[in-house]
C-alpha cells in the first residue's frame, strides 16, 4: 500500500512538473508583456526594471524556466493584475469555496450516478432503463452554462425558491443564527451542485450499469441466488459492492470535467470560488491568474486521483492485502 | 416404499435463442430416496449441470423450465412455487455447491460473512449467533484455526479449502439435499479425495441425500450408490453403482468405461468414443448415439429408444435391450468413418 | 416564399436519409462496412440522431438561403427584445437583431468550427498515438506523461489560459485552439491500439521480412486504429462544440458581431428573465446537436465492435 502511495506521488509530481512547464511555455509564447500595465496606472520604471530581475526576464530562457519552477515551488504565482494582490493570497481566500462545491458536487453526482446505474441495470431493457439513460444523456449534452442559466430561470425568477447568487443572504448574515446562516449556505449551493450533478452523473450512471451488468453475469452471483439470498439483496449487496469498485476509478476521470464546468457554473452563480475568479479574469490579460488556475486545477485533479486510487486499494480487499 | 425425496418426471429445460432452441435436458425423469447418494455421469454438454439448476430454478433467461416437467420436493411441486417460497427452500431444505470455488465465492467478503449470511437470509438470528454458527462451521468441514480463518477473504484460502468452505455453506441450515455440481473437477487428485471423504463423512453424519455431478467415473464408483447415465440431454442408463460398472448396457456407458485408463492396464492407446457431442440445437434423430455407436443399426436411425428395464433397478435407452444379439457384431461408428468430419 | 425554401430543403433532407436508410437495410452481408452499418441501424436512437445531424448540417449549409432576416442588421430599435411571432421566429435579442437567422447562422458557424477542429485533433492524435507506440521505451513513457498532464487539466481552464493570453482570437485561431486541445484522449486511445497491433505484428514481421518498411506496417495499423479513432471523434465533436460555445459565451470565442451559438446566449444572459428566448433557443440547438453526437457515437461504438457482449 505505502509503496502504491508512492509510486502514485511520484506520477503526480512528474504531472505537476510537466503543467508548470506547459505554463511558462505559455506565458513565454504569449503576446505582450506580462509584466506591461494596461489600465493606465503609472509605475515608475524602476520598479518595472525591479519586478523583471525578480521574474528573471533579464536572463536568458532557460535561467528564466528555473526561476519560474523556483517560484512556483515556493509557492509565489506572480502578481495578479486584475485585482492587485498576489495570486498566493487570491488562491487562499478562494480555492476553499471551489473544493466546497466540488465536495459536494461529486458527491452528488455519484449519490445519483450509482443509484441511476442500479436502477437501469435491474430493470435493463424496461421503460425505467432506457427512459432514465435518455434523460441522463440528455443532461450531459448540454453546456454548462446553458444548464445553470435555465436553472437559475425556473428557480430564481419563475418559480423563486433557490437564491442564484453568492454563498448566502450578504444582507440577513449578520443577524442570521449559526443554524440560520447555515441553512441559508446550503440552500445557496442548491443551484450550482444540481447543475454539476446533472451533468455529470449520466457518465457514472453508464459506467455504473455496465460494471453491474458484467458483475451480475459472474459466478458467486449464482451461489448467492443457490443459497436463498432474495434478489434485492443479490443485486444490491453482492453484485453492487464488486460494481463499485470499477466506479471509484472513475472519480478521478470526473474531476477534471467537474472544475471545468465549476468555472462556468461559478460564474453564472457568483460563487466566489477559483473558477469565478478565473472567468473574471477573461478579459483582462491576466496572465499570471490564468496560468496560475491552469496549474492550481491540475493540481487538485492530481491529488483527486491518487485519493481515488488509495480508496480504490482500500475498498478491494484483493489489493488491499497485497 | 416410502415416497422418494426428490421425484423427476419429464423435466425440459429449453433455451430460446436466435440461433434456435438448444434443447439442453429433454424430458429426464428421475428419483432420488432419502439418505441416498446419486451420481451424474456424462460428457460436458449433456445436460446434467442443467438439469441440477432447473431443481432449484436457478435457470435465467433464454431458458426456461418447460410446461409438462414435474420436481416434486418432500410432497410439493417445485415448479408451481411462487418465487418467495422457492426462495426459502434454496440453502435450506436444498442446497447446491459449484464447480470452481473461486469464482463462486463473492471476492469482497469474507468467507464467515458469507457462511452467516445463510442463516441470516432465512431465519431472524442474530449477526453474532450467525458468525458463532459460521465458525462453527468452519470447524466441521475441518477448516484449521477457524475462528481466525473465517476473517479471511477467498483469495486468501487454497482451492481445496475454498471447496470446504462452499459445502459449509451449503450445510449451515441441514438440509435434505444436497446437490453438488463438479465439486471436485478444480482440485487436484489429493485434495479430491479429501473434499469426497469430507461429503461421505458429512451425509453420513447428517443423513441428507446427495446428487453428485461429475464427469468422472472413479469418483462415481466411490461416492455413491446409484448412477445416472447422461447423453445429449436424455437419460442413457441408469443403475446401481455396482451393477452399472459390472454390467454396463447401454454403449454409451460402455464407451465411457473403456475410456477410462485403469492402474495396472497395458495399453498403447486410450479408447475413445468416435466422434463428438451432438449440438442441443438439433440432437440427431431417433437415437441421439447411433452415430457414434459401434452396434446400431437401421432401427437406431429409425426409431428412438425408450428406457427399457435391464434388471432390478436398471434401466437403459438402447434397442441392444430387445436385440441383445447385435452387440456380437460391433463395426465402425458411423462418426468414425473417413470423411464423416474432423 | 420563404415558407417555400423550408419546404424544399426538407424535401431534400428526408429523400437522403431514405437513401441512407435503404443503404442500410440491404441484407447482403458483403464487406464489413455492410454488417456495421446494419448493426448502426438496428439502434433507433442511433438512427434519429443521424437523421438529426444530417436536418443540422442540412441547415446550416443553407442558411443563407433559409434564413428570415440578416443576422447582423440591426432592425427597427424599437423591435428590440420582442417576443418571438410570425416574423421573428425566435423573437428578437437586445440589439433588435432577429434570433432565428442569427441562430442559423451561429449553428453554421459552431458545427463547422466543430467539425475542423476535430479534424485537426484526430489527425494530431493519431499521429502522436502511433509515433509514442511505436517508439515504445522512453520515449513513450514521456510521451504519455505529457498526455497525463494535459488530460489533469481542465479544457476548459486552458483554453481560457490560451485565450486570455492570446486574446483576440479570429476564427481561424479558435479552430487551431480547439483543435490543438482536443487531442489527448485519442492518442491515448490510438497508442493502445498500436500496441495491441505490435504484439500480433511483431511475430510476423520479425520473422518473415526481417526490417520491413513502417509505412508497411502503418498500413495495417491505420484500419484497425480507424474504427476507435472514429467512435472518439464523434463523440469529441459534441464535447468541442460545448467548448466552443463556452468560450464564446465567455467572450474570448467568435467575436461580435458575427453570431456564434455562445455568443448569442450571452447576449441573452442580462435579460434573461424578460427576454429568455434569446437564450434558450441557441441552448437547444446546442444541446440536440451535441445529443445527436452523443447516440450517433454510441450507436458507431456498438456498431463497430460486434465482439462487445450485448449490453443493450
Amino acid at each position: 500500500m505505502r509503496r502504491l502511495l508512492a509510486s502514485r506521488l511520484l506520477q503526480g509530481i512528474a504531472v505537476v512538473w510537466v503543467v508548470t512547464t506547459l505554463t511558462f511555455v505559455l506565458l513565454h509564447l504569449a503576446p505582450g508583456d506580462p509584466y506591461a500595465f494596461r489600465e493606465g496606472v503609472p509605475v515608475a520604471p524602476e520598479v518595472l526594471q525591479h519586478w523583471r530581475h525578480v521574474y528573471c526576464l533579464d536572463r536568458p530562457v532557460s535561467a528564466q524556466y528555473v526561476c519560474y519552477l523556483r517560484s512556483v515551488a515556493s509557492g509565489d504565482l506572480g502578481y495578479s493584475l486584475s485585482q492587485h494582490r498576489p495570486v498566493r493570497d487570491i488562491l487562499i481566500d478562494y480555492v476553499p469555496r471551489t473544493l466546497e462545491l466540488m465536495f459536494f458536487g461529486m458527491l452528488a453526482s455519484f449519490a445519483l450516478g450509482i443509484a441511476l446505474g442500479v436502477l437501469e441495470a435491474r430493470r435493463r431493457g424496461t421503460f425505467a432503463d432506457w427512459g432514465s439513460r435518455g434523460i441522463s444523456l440528455f443532461f450531459y449534452s448540454m453546456p454548462d452554462f446553458w444548464l445553470a442559466l435555465m436553472l437559475a430561470l425556473l428557480f430564481a425568477y419563475w418559480l423563486p425558491i433557490f437564491p442564484i447568487s453568492g454563498i448566502e443572504n450578504v444582507i440577513a448574515a449578520p443577524t442570521n443564527s449559526w443554524w440560520q446562516r447555515a441553512g441559508d449556505h446550503l440552500r445557496h449551493l442548491v443551484l450550482p451542485v444540481t447543475t454539476l450533478m446533472l451533468m455529470t452523473c449520466a457518465g457514472i450512471a453508464r459506467f455504473q450499469r455496465a460494471a453491474m451488468l458484467d458483475a451480475m453475469r459472474l459466478d458467486f452471483v449464482v451461489t448467492a441466488r443457490a443459497k436463498g439470498v432474495p434478489e434485492h439483496a443479490i443485486a444490491g449487496h453482492h453484485v453492487l459492492r464488486n460494481a463499485l469498485l470499477p466506479v471509484i476509478t472513475l472519480a478521478g476521470i470526473t474531476l477534471p470535467s467537474l472544475l471545468g464546468g465549476a468555472v462556468l457554473v461559478e460564474l453564472i452563480f457568483s460563487w466566489p470560488g477559483m473558477g469565478y475568479i478565473t472567468a473574471m479574469a477573461v478579459g483582462s490579460r491576466d496572465y499570471a491568474l490564468v496560468t496560475s488556475s491552469v496549474l492550481v486545477t491540475s493540481v487538485l485533479v492530481v491529488l483527486g486521483t491518487i485519493a481515488a486510487d488509495v480508496l480504490y486499494a482500500i475498498a478491494d480487499p484483493r489489493v488491499r492485502a497485497a | 416404499m416410502t415416497a422418494p425425496l426428490l421425484s423427476v418426471r419429464d423435466l425440459r429445460t429449453y433455451f430460446r435463442t436466435s440461433a434456435g432452441i438448444a434443447r439442453a435436458v429433454d424430458g429426464v425423469s428421475f428419483d432420488i430416496a432419502a439418505n441416498e447418494s446419486v451420481g451424474v455421469v456424462g460428457e460436458s454438454g449433456c445436460g446434467k449441470s442443467v438439469t441440477s439448476l432447473s431443481l432449484l430454478r436457478l435457470i435465467q433467461p433464454p431458458g426456461t423450465i418447460e410446461p409438462g416437467s414435474r420436481i416434486e420436493f418432500d410432497g410439493s411441486d417445485l415448479l408451481s412455487l411462487d418465487d418467495e417460497a422457492m426462495r426459502r427452500i434454496r440453502g435450506n431444505r436444498i442446497a447446491m455447491i459449484f464447480q470452481e470455488p473461486m469464482t463462486a465465492l463473492n471476492p469482497v467478503f469474507t468467507v464467515g460473512a458469507q457462511l452467516a449470511e445463510v442463516p441470516r437470509v432465512h431465519s431472524r438470528i442474530s449477526r453474532r449467533d450467525a458468525w458463532a454458527r459460521a465458525v462453527e462451521m468452519l470447524s466441521v468441514v475441518g477448516i484449521p484455526d477457524p475462528a481466525e480463518r473465517a476473517s479471511s477473504y477467498p483469495h486468501q484460502l487454497s482451492g481445496g479449502m475454498r471447496q470446504r468452505v462452499m459445502i459449509g455453506m451449503a450445510l449451515m441450515l441441514s438440509p435434505a439435499l444436497l446437490i453438488a455440481d463438479e465439486p471436485t473437477t478444480a482440485l487436484d487428485v489429493t485434495i479430491q479425495a479429501q473434499i469426497l471423504e469430507l461429503l461421505g463423512a458429512l451425509r453420513e453424519k447428517t443423513g441428507m441425500s446427495v446428487l453428485l455431478i461429475t464427469h468422472d467415473l472413479g469418483v462415481v464408483a466411490e461416492s455413491t450408490s446409484r448412477v445416472i447415465v447422461m447423453y445429449a440431454g436424455e437419460i442413457v442408463e441408469q443403475a446401481a453403482v455396482r451393477e452399472l460398472f459390472a454390467r454396463p448396457h447401454h454403449p454409451y456407458t460402455e464407451g465411457l468405461m473403456t475410456a477410462m485408463p485403469r492402474a495396472g492396464e497395458r495399453r498403447e492407446r486410450l479408447t475413445v468414443i468416435p466422434g463428438t457431442v451432438p449440438s442441443p440445437y438439433a440432437w440427431p434423430a431417433a437415437c441421439r448415439f447411433h452415430e457414434r455407436c459401434p452396434y446400431a443399426w437401421e432401427r437406431c436411425e429409425r426409431e428412438a429408444p425408450p428406457l427399457y428395464q435391464i434388471g432390478e433397478g436398471h434401466v437403459s435407452r438402447c434397442h441392444l435391450a430387445v436385440e441383445p444379439e447385435r452387440r456380437a457384431s460391433p463395426h465402425l461408428p458411423l462418426a468414425a468413418r473417413a470423411g464423416a468430419g474432423a | 416564399m420563404f415558407a417555400l425554401r423550408w419546404l424544399a430543403a426538407g424535401i431534400l433532407v428526408v429523400s437522403l436519409c431514405a437513401a441512407l436508410w435503404r443503404l442500410a437495410r440491404r441484407r447482403d452481408s458483403g464487406s464489413r462496412f455492410q454488417g456495421a452499418l446494419a448493426r448502426y441501424a438496428a439502434h433507433p436512437s442511433a438512427v434519429i440522431a443521424l437523421a438529426v445531424l444530417i436536418v443540422l448540417y442540412c441547415v446550416a449549409a443553407f442558411a443563407p438561403w433559409l434564413a428570415s432576416h440578416d443576422p447582423i442588421e440591426i432592425l427597427a430599435p424599437s423591435l428590440v427584445n420582442h417576443a418571438p411571432s410570425a416574423t421573428f421566429v425566435f423573437g428578437t435579442d437586445y440589439a433588435g437583431r432577429d434570433v432565428f437567422s442569427r441562430v442559423l447562422y451561429g449553428a453554421r458557424l459552431s458545427l463547422t468550427v466543430a467539425l475542423l477542429a476535430t479534424l485537426i485533433s484526430v489527425l494530431i492524435g493519431t499521429a502522436y498515438g502511433v509515433t509514442a507506440g511505436f517508439a515504445g521505451g522512453a520515449l513513450d513513457a514521456i510521451m504519455m506523461r505529457i498526455v497525463d498532464a494535459f488530460l489533469a487539466i481542465p479544457r476548459i481552464v486552458l483554453l481560457i489560459a490560451v485565450g486570455t493570453l492570446w486574446s483576440p482570437l479570429s476564427v481561424t485561431s479558435l479552430v487551431i485552439v480547439l483543435g490543438l486541445t482536443a487531442w489527448f484522449a485519442t492518442s491515448r486511445l490510438v497508442r493502445a491500439e498500436v500496441l495491441s497491433i505490435k504484439e500480433r505484428e511483431m511475430v510476423a514481421a520479425a520473422r518473415a521480412l526481417g526490417a520491413r518498411d513502417l509505412a508497411i506496417v502503418r498500413r495495417h495499423v491505420l484500419p484497425n486504429v480507424l474504427t476507435p479513432v472514429l467512435v472518439a471523434a464523434t463523440l469529441g465533436v459534441a464535447g468541442v462544440i460545448i467548448n466552443e460555445a463556452a468560450l464564446s459565451f465567455l467572450g474570448i470565442g467568435v467575436p461580435d458581431p458575427t453570431p456564434s451559438l455562445g455568443n448569442i446566449i450571452r447576449d441573452g444572459t442580462p435579460y434573461l428573465a424578460s427576454a429568455w428566448w434569446v437564450a434558450l433557443f441557441p441552448g437547444l440547438a446546442l444541446v440536440i446537436t451535441a445529443l445527436a453526437y452523443n447516440l450517433a457515437g454510441d450507436g458507431l461504438r456498438d456498431a463497430m465492435d460486434p465482439r462487445q457482449v450485448d449490453r443493450s
